[in-house]
C-alpha cells in the first residue's frame, strides 16, 4: 500500500527474546501503520504514536480490538495479542435521528 | 488522511472550551455544539454501556456478549471476516444466549439483538432469531435488513458453523414496537434505555414461541412510510 508507513517503537532489538509485538494500525481511510512495541508496554504509547504521526486529537478517534475499544492502561500481554494483529482506528460517531 | 484531520480538528474546537476563545466565537459555536452534545457520541458510549452492564446482576449478564458500533462500523467497510472469527473464537459468541449488535449509521442508532446464536435452527423453542430495535421507525430498520443478514451469515462462518446459508438467511428478523424518540437528538439514549430494559427483562433462555420480553410488543401492522413520516412533522 502506497501510503503504508513504519514505525519501530523501540529501534533496539530487546534482549528477551519473544518480548516483542509487530501491531497494524488501520485507518479509516485505509492507511495502514505499523507499530513494534514491548508485549508489556501499555497501548497509550502506541495511540499517541498513532495521533501524532497522523496529525489527529486523541479523543477524536478510537482504537478497537477485538469488538472491543482499547483502553491506554492495557497491553498486547493483557489482551493476547498476536504477532501481526490488526487494530482499527476510527473516528467517533454521533447519532441523534434521520430526520 | 484529510477526513481524520478536519474531525480531529473540529473537536479540538469544541473541547478547548468556552475559556479560551472570545465571546463572539462562543455565541456563534453554541447552537450546534449544544445540539450535538444532546446526542450520544461513540467517545462517550463506552461509559455509559459499561455503567449498564454494571447494574446489571451477574447471572443476567452470563452469556452476553457485544461487538463495539465503531468496530460494527468497520466491518461494514471492510467486510473482514477475519476480525470477526477472532471476535467470535475468543468472546464464545455461539455459546452465548444474547448478542448485542449496537450500531450508529447515517447519525442513527439502533441495535440488533441476535438470541440463541448458537442454538439448533429447527428447535420449537429455543431456535435463533433476531430484533432489530429502533427508537425512529420510519424505514430504516427494513432497510437495514439484507446488510445485518450479510453480517450474520459472516458471523456464521467465522464460527465455521454447519447452518446452511438458506437456513441462516431465514433466521426471523422482528421489529418490535418499542417507545419512540420524539425529537432527532435522542435515538443513542434510546437505544441504552432498550439495552437496559432487555437486559432486566429477558428470560434466561429465549423463546420465541413465547411473548416477547419487558417491554417490547410484537409490531402491529407496521405504519406505511408514508404515515410514520407524517406523524413526525405533526408532532
Amino acid at each position: 500500500m502506497s501510503g503504508t508507513t513504519t514505525a519501530d517503537e523501540d529501534k533496539k532489538p530487546g534482549t528477551e527474546g519473544g518480548a516483542h509485538i509487530n501491531l497494524k494500525v488501520k485507518g479509516q481511510d485505509g492507511n495502514e501503520v505499523f507499530f513494534r512495541i514491548k508485549r508489556n508496554t501499555q497501548l497509550k504509547k502506541l495511540m499517541n504514536a498513532y495521533c501524532d504521526r497522523q496529525s489527529v486529537e486523541m479523543n477524536s478517534i478510537a482504537f478497537l480490538f477485538d469488538g472491543r475499544r482499547l483502553q491506554g492502561a492495557q497491553t498486547p500481554d493483557e489482551l493476547e495479542m498476536e504477532d501481526g494483529d490488526e487494530i482499527d482506528a476510527m473516528l467517533h460517531q454521533t447519532g441523534g435521528g434521520i430526520i | 488522511m484529510a477526513g481524520t484531520r478536519s474531525g480531529g480538528k473540529k473537536y479540538k474546537f469544541k473541547s478547548s472550551g468556552s475559556a479560551k476563545q472570545g465571546k463572539s466565537q462562543k455565541r456563534l459555536k453554541q447552537n450546534s455544539d449544544d445540539e450535538v452534545e444532546e446526542q450520544l457520541s461513540t467517545l462517550v458510549f463506552d461509559d455509559y454501556w459499561s455503567l449498564i452492564w454494571k447494574r446489571i446482576t451477574s447471572e443476567r449478564i452470563e452469556g452476553c456478549v457485544y461487538y463495539h458500533p465503531l468496530s460494527f462500523r468497520s466491518y461494514l467497510t471492510e467486510k473482514s471476516v477475519k476480525k470477526l472469527k477472532k471476535w467470535v473464537s475468543r468472546h464464545k459468541v455461539f455459546s452465548s444466549r444474547y448478542v448485542f449488535i449496537p450500531m450508529c449509521q447515517s447519525n442513527h442508532w439502533n441495535m440488533l439483538i441476535i438470541c440463541n446464536i448458537g442454538e439448533d435452527m429447527n428447535s420449537k423453542t429455543n431456535s435463533p432469531c433476531m430484533f432489530l430495535l429502533d427508537s425512529l421507525q420510519i424505514g430504516e430498520a427494513t432497510r437495514l435488513e439484507p446488510r445485518l443478514r450479510e453480517f450474520v451469515f459472516h458471523l456464521y462462518e467465522s464460527g465455521n458453523r454447519k447452518e446452511s446459508a438458506e437456513e441462516i438467511f431465514n433466521i426471523p428478523y422482528n421489529i418490535p414496537s418499542i417507545p419512540q424518540q420524539e425529537d432527532g437528538t435522542k435515538c443513542g439514549y434510546y437505544m441504552l434505555f432498550y439495552m437496559f430494559k432487555f437486559l432486566t427483562a429477558c428470560p434466561y433462555q429465549f423463546d420465541i414461541s413465547k411473548d416477547y420480553p419487558g417491554f417490547m410488543v410484537k409490531a402491529r401492522k407496521q405504519l406505511s412510510l408514508r404515515k410514520r413520516r407524517e406523524k413526525l412533522q405533526v408532532r
